[in-house]
């Protein structure tokens, strides 16, 4: 008998501790970590019979996540430090996307992304990713002139978003950007090539992006810095 | 045979066992307890695998995917009355011959190395479990690949980390994977990079993505609605991300997704319902 009630007793101990992991989740609220670069509002905009915020993002892509090639240079060329530690460890001869890894901006909205690229590049290995997908209008500008895509056969990185898995909302984002003007000799802070697009934010939730361009080592170009979570890889919070 | 011998050390133990010896005359022996235990778990066993199956598996789309289910519930309702009979004697030696602190642990029971009945069973009931499972898995796989006229043939890309289609003679190529309902669709399948899984769960097909060459699979498509292509072999940093959305629609849906994703009109409805 003694045995017995012992047996009921963990049962309901075990019953009742999955019932809290359970509803600890279900009451989970999604936070976007430190070091997050949150867009920034610039007003409302009308899109699609719609009126949404209109926020812009801005980050870079960087010849060298650790200066090796100069100081990294923000939009209005202040030096861009990386906010938080996105970039630790590695080789100074990894290129990056910067000031962060982690960028935020809010669910619906009409978000233009402004991206400076600095970087070196080469041939991508799926033509697919030299092409614009999911953008407004189906198209980014290089330099101020409206493109659906660059050539694939001198592009630098690739900014592609996807929505977690499981989450059937179709989201999905990947825009290139071209080599440096001085190509091989790309560094931080010359030559760079301003790349703009305008996407609709998805729904609240965690979208993971990572670049689509073989720029590392090894198998496919994926090795290396593009196995090293932070430099070609991150997240996009959805708030 | 050594069953004089057997019976004798039997009643040594029956006797320092607690439920043994003590019940009445027809709950004298545990079999028939353990026996009531691996009818009630059978049952439950077997009700798990008709009522849960359809509920914790990705949807069925296709013929392939029906037989997955099938085989999953029949191979669960082979699997019951052996899992049963393992827990039901788990269940009942804890709860009847569990021994607490202080309490000395009853002798073990006599070795049964001469008890031919029981091998045979043994041996005998696991042999016809395993060649019906074999047999019936190995048809099942081979159903998988029969050929049919002029299947509709779609080009599956993997890379670290996504997926893209390609619809042959339309000039299309998405991240997303369409397929005609009705249609036997032929999937070509390589990578780019390293070595990733082409998983259509819906489908109920699954098939390796090699870099350097193509592997082939198909799928007959035979409801329409939603599914994940997922990659089904762990190929680095963004693995649990690669997935795609599918979808599959009727033909004329199917080809008017083609027109809208930049196909003429001539090449989407010669390709989305081409071959009836
Ligand atoms: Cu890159
Ligand atoms: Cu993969």
């Amino acid at each position: 008998m003694k045995r017995l009630i012992w047996g009921v007793i963990s049962l309901v101990i075990a019953v009742v501790a999955v019932g809290l992991v359970v509803f600890g989740f279900s009451k989970q609220q999604y936070h976007a970590p430190d070091g997050t670069v949150a867009a920034k509002s610039v007003g409302m905009i009308q899109y699609q019979g719609k009126t949404r915020d209109h926020v812009v993002l801005t980050f870079g892509t960087y010849a060298s996540a650790q200066g090796k090639y100069g100081t990294m240079l923000s939009v209005d060329g202040a030096p861009n430090v990386p906010s938080g530690e996105v970039h630790p460890g590695g080789n100074p001869q990894w290129p990056a996307y910067s000031p962060s890894n982690q960028f935020s901006v809010p669910a619906g909205a009409y978000v233009t992304v402004v991206w400076h690229q600095y970087d070196s590049g080469g041939a991508v290995n799926n033509p697919y990713f030299a092409r614009a997908h999911g953008t407004v209008g189906g198209t980014e500008t290089v330099n101020g002139k409206t493109v659906t895509g660059v050539d694939g056969n001198n592009m630098a990185h690739t900014f592609t978003v996807r929505p977690a898995p499981g989450t059937a909302s179709g989201f999905f984002l990947s825009v290139p950007s071209p080599v440096s003007k001085l190509g091989d000799n790309a560094t931080n802070t010359a030559g760079g090539q301003v790349v703009t697009f305008s996407f609709i934010a998805g729904a609240k939730g965690l979208y993971a992006w990572n670049c689509e361009f073989p720029c590392g080592l090894g198998i496919g170009g994926f090795g290396a810095v593009m196995s090293s979570y932070g430099y070609m890889s991150g997240y996009l919070h959805v708030v | 045979m050594s069953s004089n011998h057997e019976d004798i050390k039997r009643e040594q133990i029956a006797e320092t066992v607690d439920g043994w010896t003590h019940n009445g005359p027809f709950h004298r022996r545990p079999s028939f307890r353990i026996l009531i235990l691996v009818i009630l778990f059978t049952a439950f066993g077997v009700w798990a695998a008709v009522f849960f199956t359809d509920k914790i598996m990705p949807s069925i789309l296709s013929s392939q995917m029906k037989s997955v289910h099938d085989t999953i519930i029949f191979f669960t309702i082979l699997a019951a009355p052996v899992a049963a009979l393992v827990y039901a004697i788990a269940a009942y030696s804890i709860y009847k011959w569990g021994h607490g602190h202080g309490e000395q642990a009853p002798p073990d029971g006599p070795p049964m190395r001469e008890n031919s009945l029981t091998t045979s069973i043994w041996l005998g009931a696991s042999t016809i479990l395993v060649v019906v499972v074999l047999v019936w898995g190995m048809t099942a796989l081979s159903s998988e690949n029969q050929g049919q006229l002029r299947p509709v043939t779609i080009d599956v890309y993997g890379q670290q980390w996504l997926w893209t289609f390609k619809y042959p003679g339309t000039g299309v190529e998405s991240n997303q994977l369409v397929v005609p309902v009705g249609r036997q669709i032929r999937f070509v399948v390589t990578s780019y990079d390293v070595t990733h899984g082409f998983w259509p769960n819906s489908l109920g097909v699954q098939i390796d993505a090699n870099p350097g060459f193509k592997t082939y699979i198909t799928a007959d498509p035979n409801a329409t609605g939603q599914f994940a292509v997922r990659c089904s072999q762990l190929c680095g940093l963004y693995h649990a991300y690669m997935d795609a959305n599918g979808k599959v629609v009727t033909p004329t849906q199917f080809s008017s997704w083609l027109v809208s994703h930049g196909a003429s009109t001539t090449s989407a409805n010669a390709y989305a319902l081409g071959g009836k």
